[in-house]
């Protein structure tokens, strides 16, 4: 009878020591749980946080980008007007002899505004006169192929690639990091990617064309 | 002739890029451009502060753990 009292109460609190065991397993648990459920909400917050950042920021870079896209326009109008200006001034006009003989596809600029019916021994005598030399008297050397004339159109586009960058990069003002993309930059905003699906382009294919052109270097 | 006639273009483009700069600068100068640059610059600073925070959290979340329990 003793044995049987003594196992059951040993019984009984065994089972008392496990229950508080679990118990506490239990609570551990859901501490755990609730823990992450925790964490969980935190990011999630975090990361619609992070959508909205994300969109004004775009917004503000498109407002930046739209203002230096808009100034770079008035100075590229101006430059229609002066290549208008210039290129009646000089159309019909030998500018310089090439030192060498530029490929087929060069030559429709470098020759653009000549006469195509010229001989090298007319170019020759044409390149003594803008020399102000006496062509019937002196036979240059110069000349050895008529591709080598060189039109106005050419010099205009080496003198843009050069002096209009180096004055460029002495007086201009850069757009600030991060915006300085131009139109590419302002196709981001929300409001623009709202027009482009409007008109059926798919925004996320866009954005990845365009990674795709700025990896190989196109854009 | 030839000379004059490519310091002439040369010139001209010059001008006319140096007087688009300054055109620019004188836009580049005015109070809303100055606004715009502002906000893009918070916009940018906020944005970056929560990619950390979100970096940080994703990256060591025992400092949430301690902060529950606390």
């Amino acid at each position: 009878m003793c044995t049987t009292y003594s196992n059951l109460s040993n019984e009984v609190y065994l089972t008392a020591k496990e229950a508080i065991k679990l118990k506490r397993e239990e609570e551990e648990l859901s501490g755990l749980a609730g823990m992450y459920y925790n964490m969980f909400l935190h990011i999630s917050f975090l990361y619609f946080i992070l959508c909205i950042c994300c969109s004004s920021l775009y917004f503000a870079k498109a407002e930046v980008a739209r203002r230096h896209t808009m100034a770079n326009f008035y100075p590229s109008i101006a430059f229609i007007f002066l290549y208008r200006i210039l290129a009646s001034e000089q159309s019909g006009k030998l500018v310089a002899i090439l030192p060498f003989q530029p490929f087929n596809f060069l030559q429709k600029v470098t020759f653009r505004g000549l006469s195509t019916v010229m001989t090298a021994q007319e170019l020759n005598i044409l390149w003594l006169q803008s020399k102000g030399l006496d062509a019937t008297k002196i036979l240059s050397l110069d000349v050895s192929n008529v591709s080598q004339a060189c039109a106005f159109a050419f010099i205009y586009i080496l003198c843009t690639l050069s002096i209009k960058k180096i004055v460029n990069d002495i007086f201009g003002v850069r757009a600030p990091e991060g915006a300085g993309g131009g139109v590419d930059t302002m196709l981001d905003s929300p409001q623009n990617q709202k027009i482009l699906s409007s008109f059926g382009v798919d925004a996320n294919e866009m954005k990845e064309a365009r990674k795709a052109g700025k990896g190989l270097g196109l854009l | 002739m030839t000379v004059s006639a490519i310091s002439n273009i040369a010139i001209a483009i010059g001008i006319t890029e140096f007087l688009g700069c300054m055109f620019s600068k004188f836009i580049f100068q005015s109070d809303s451009y100055t606004r715009t640059v502002e906000k893009f610059e918070r916009a940018k600073w906020r944005r970056d502060s929560t990619v950390a925070s979100l970096a940080t959290k994703q990256a060591n979340p025992k400092s949430q753990k301690s902060a529950g329990k606390n």
